[in-house]
């Protein structure tokens, strides 16, 4: 069920009639809601990846049990193992394994040796990095004794299931949602209106500047011998903002959804387009993704301490990692190296902890320090992009000797429409954006203080620009991964 | 539970005035001056050749590879069959054509399906703005042939129509002397718009795939759609749509997913996809919208088609 349509506007208020009206003063029904809810939400997609969500939970509830009982550290051990073995295995076989597959005949193939494994007809379950993660979180916690395992099959399929971040996150760690379950809820008019405030923003984001960019972007990349360098460069350009308000946009509407319902999800994105260097960007960009490596993988591992080598080494892997949980193609691999390459000098340097304040703090406008800052950043960001879009690495590299030519010096050119109208709402997003940029999202204070009807007008005058302009309906990018 | 009465009165009369307009403004207010030009409402005159064209008969069922891309003439030339061509828009979605058309089938019809293959992938075939304004605005009776899905996604673009009826643009037209090429006056008698024909070749985007996955609910509607018109004595046939061969090479993988499914479920499929990839120079200004040239080629391709599956069908079937 996308966020964006009909079904869920549907399913949406009768969930939370449902969840508050009829079964509010009891916890256990309220959680028992929700799961059956969330599998509802899951199952519209295709109820058979709905028996890998229930494996998942059964098989992480029961090793989490079977930790707490556990007097040794070994069998503690063993148990770990089992769950990352169950867990990884099942991702790998349904993302990773054709790619593995194809990789493999190509590798033989570059010794002139002839190899045809055929590749496996899998469907990729919605969402299974995103759940899989979570779920991994939670074992890797009891497993550190930071925390308990949970004794309420209930609360702990809730955490898992939780249908406002189950497709795509925000991927919440343990310690963070699962206790909200355990404690009773009560309704916060406040907390529900701002809310609904967040879910209007991301659904602004997602339909009309994302999917306007998308039809924009995809006319160039699916075209891209036809173009200059100038229009591919517009073309990255359009899908940097694509998949930023994509994935914003749906992290907005889930972290809106939950407060609903009495939750708090973690922020996973904090305007990373503003960032002075790559190391900012990335404390800004999917950031419970960029958190979960860095807790269950990079400091695990040793982080940033000891011998150079080892730093890098730890780099190195996380971007990698990084790359290959988004997709099993060369080409999210080659964007998650290119990435590293970017980060890996500031590291070296001691530079990667030098923009820990919001931009501009205090201020209306940067420094020009702060704007060249922020140009360049985002131009590395961009160019990386065409690694993560482009079909294969073929593409990227040609995309890119095209636009470090002289045709970048050219007028764009290519077909489509509102390509004015786009260019001016994504100036109107980054206006907005700006304006917002110390708040959680970007309309969170904006008009607060203003009187009720004039409040009204805005959020009507944002509806009303949905409906106006929202692009061609495309599905969120992040739920192929 | 007082804030949640609270919350709920203010959402509602915050929500009020906007369905209120929505609702309003797209089912009161009647198509504009500029919509009402559209080629969507050649569903009517379509609507009339499907009742009133004596038999034998051959209709032709899909969207607009077929209004822009078949010549009629042709066909009715060499094959010695009445041609209905029903193509209107893909986006009106292939369960809505075949609703229609079943309603309107006659004894010895022959119907061919040529639909795009974005029908086949996610809910393309079940709901679309076109799909709204034909039900909506072209003819009312047209909700007979929907479906609960097909209804709660068109429902979907009543924001998108309401809007539409406000824009002042849309009242101050005229329409030009000359229609253009996918104008309601555009189409011939057998429901060909051939307007285009002799013009070059747009700019327009290649398709790099369809969205969503495959949909195998089409494939059971087309089975159910093969039942019921044999069932009132005639015959179906699935063809393939005209498709701008480089956009059929970066779509090739799903188009041979659709063409496998087709010859599991049983239907009789004349040709195959490849055969109908054509060059790109002969397109207009859609990977499905051919020029003259194309045109006359794909159609002599289906003539052949269509001669080889009669001479091949026994005389006691319908």
């Amino acid at each position: 069920m996308l966020f964006h349509s009909v079904d869920f506007a549907i399913f949406l208020p009768i969930v939370f009639i449902v969840y508050w009206y009829v079964i509010g003063n009891s916890l256990k029904a309220q959680n028992l809601f929700l799961v059956l809810a969330s599998l509802l939400f899951y199952g519209w997609w295709d109820s058979r990846f709905l028996s890998l969500l229930l494996f998942s939970t059964v098989i992480d509830y029961g090793i989490g049990l079977l930790m707490g009982r556990c007097t040794t550290q070994r069998m503690r051990q063993f148990l770990l193992c089992v769950s990352l073995t169950v867990n990884l295995g099942v991702l790998a076989f349904f993302k990773y394994c054709n790619f593995f597959i194809s990789s493999f005949n190509d590798a033989f193939s570059l010794f002139g040796q002839e190899l045809r494994i055929d590749s496996l007809n899998i469907i990729l379950p919605v969402g299974i990095s995103f759940y899989t993660f979570q779920t991994l979180s939670y074992t890797i916690d009891v497993y550190r004794r930071k925390l308990e395992p949970t004794r309420d099959l209930i609360a702990f399929a809730a955490f898992v299931s939780f249908f406002p971040q189950l497709v795509a996150g925000p991927i919440e760690r343990a310690t963070h949602l699962l206790p909200q379950f355990y404690s009773k809820r009560t309704f916060d008019y406040h907390l529900a209106a701002d809310g609904m405030r967040q879910i209007l923003w991301g659904l602004f984001k997602k339909m009309v500047i994302a999917d306007n960019c998308a039809a924009h972007a995809n006319t160039i990349f699916d075209g891209y011998t036809e173009f200059s360098g100038s229009t591919l460069l517009l073309g990255a350009f359009f899908f940097s903002v694509q998949i930023y308000c994509d994935f914003s946009g749906y992290s907005d509407i889930a972290v809106g959804t939950s407060r609903l319902f009495g939750f708090d999800l973690m922020q996973n994105f904090a305007f990373p387009y503003f960032s002075r260097d790559v190391a900012e960007f990335w404390r800004r960009w999917h950031i419970s993704l960029s958190t979960w490596f860095r807790d269950y993988i990079y400091i695990p591992m040793g982080g940033n301490r000891g011998k150079l080598y080892y730093r890098i080494r730890n780099t190195l892997v996380v971007f990698l990692l990084s790359g290959l949980w988004h997709g099993a193609n060369w080409t999210f691999i080659a964007w998650g190296a290119l990435n590293a390459l970017y980060f890996l000098p500031l590291l070296l340097r001691n530079k990667n902890r030098l923009h820990l304040d919001t931009v501009a703090h205090g201020r209306l406008l940067p420094s020009l320090q702060e704007l060249l800052s922020i140009a360049s950043t985002f131009s590395m960001v961009l160019l990386a992009w065409i690694f993560f879009r482009a079909t294969s690495l073929q593409q990227a590299i040609s995309m890119l000797g095209s636009i470090f030519s002289s045709s970048l010096f050219t007028v764009p050119r290519f077909p489509g429409e509102r390509k004015e109208i786009t260019l001016v709402m994504i100036g109107v997003l980054f206006l907005v954006e700006w304006i917002g940029r110390e708040e959680k999202y970007a309309i969170e204070k904006i008009g607060l203080a203003w009187p009720r009807p004039a409040r009204w007008c805005a959020y009507y005058a944002l509806m009303f620009t949905i409906v106006l302009l929202a692009g061609q309906d495309q599905q969120f990018i992040y739920f192929q991964f | 539970m007082i804030e949640h009465r609270r919350f709920l009165f203010n959402l509602a009369v915050f929500l009020i005035l906007p369905f209120s307009f929505l609702g309003v403004t797209a089912f009161l207010l009647p198509a504009t001056p500029r919509a009402s030009t559209s080629l969507l409402f050649s569903q009517i005159e379509k609507d009339l050749l499907l009742k009133q064209t004596p038999s034998p008969r051959l209709i032709l069922v899909g969207g607009s590879n077929l209004s822009l891309g078949i010549d009629s003439m042709m066909l009715k030339e060499e094959l010695k069959l009445n041609p209905i061509n029903t193509g209107i828009h893909a986006k009106l979605g292939l369960p809505f054509m075949l609703n229609w058309v079943r309603e309107n089938v006659k004894r010895g019809d022959v119907v061919v399906v040529a639909s795009e293959y974005e029908q086949f992938f996610g809910e393309f075939a079940f709901g679309s703005e076109e799909l709204l304004r034909t039900i909506v605005d072209v003819d009312r009776k047209n909700f007979a042939y929907l479906s609960t899905r097909q209804l709660k996604n068109a429902f979907g673009f009543i924001p998108k129509l309401a809007v539409s009826k406000i824009k002042p643009t849309e009242y101050m037209f005229t329409p030009p002397k000359v229609p253009g090429p996918y104008e309601r006056r555009s189409f011939n008698e057998f429901g060909d718009l051939t307007g285009h024909r002799s013009e070059k070749k747009g700019s327009f985007s290649h398709t790099g795939s369809f969205a969503g996955a495959f949909n195998s609910r089409v494939i059971a509607e087309l089975i159910r759609f093969e039942r019921d018109i044999n069932r009132a004595g005639a015959r179906l046939f699935l063809s393939f749509p005209c498709f701008e061969r480089t956009s059929f090479i970066q779509c090739r993988a799903q188009i041979k997913e659709v063409e496998l499914q087709l010859q599991l479920s049983g239907l009789t499929i004349l040709g195959n996809a490849e055969r109908f990839s054509m060059q790109d120079t002969f397109m207009y200004d859609s990977p499905y919208h051919l020029r003259g040239e194309g045109t006359q080629i794909r159609t002599t391709k289906l003539i052949e088609d269509i001669e080889n599956a009669l001479a091949n069908i026994p005389s006691s079937t319908p």
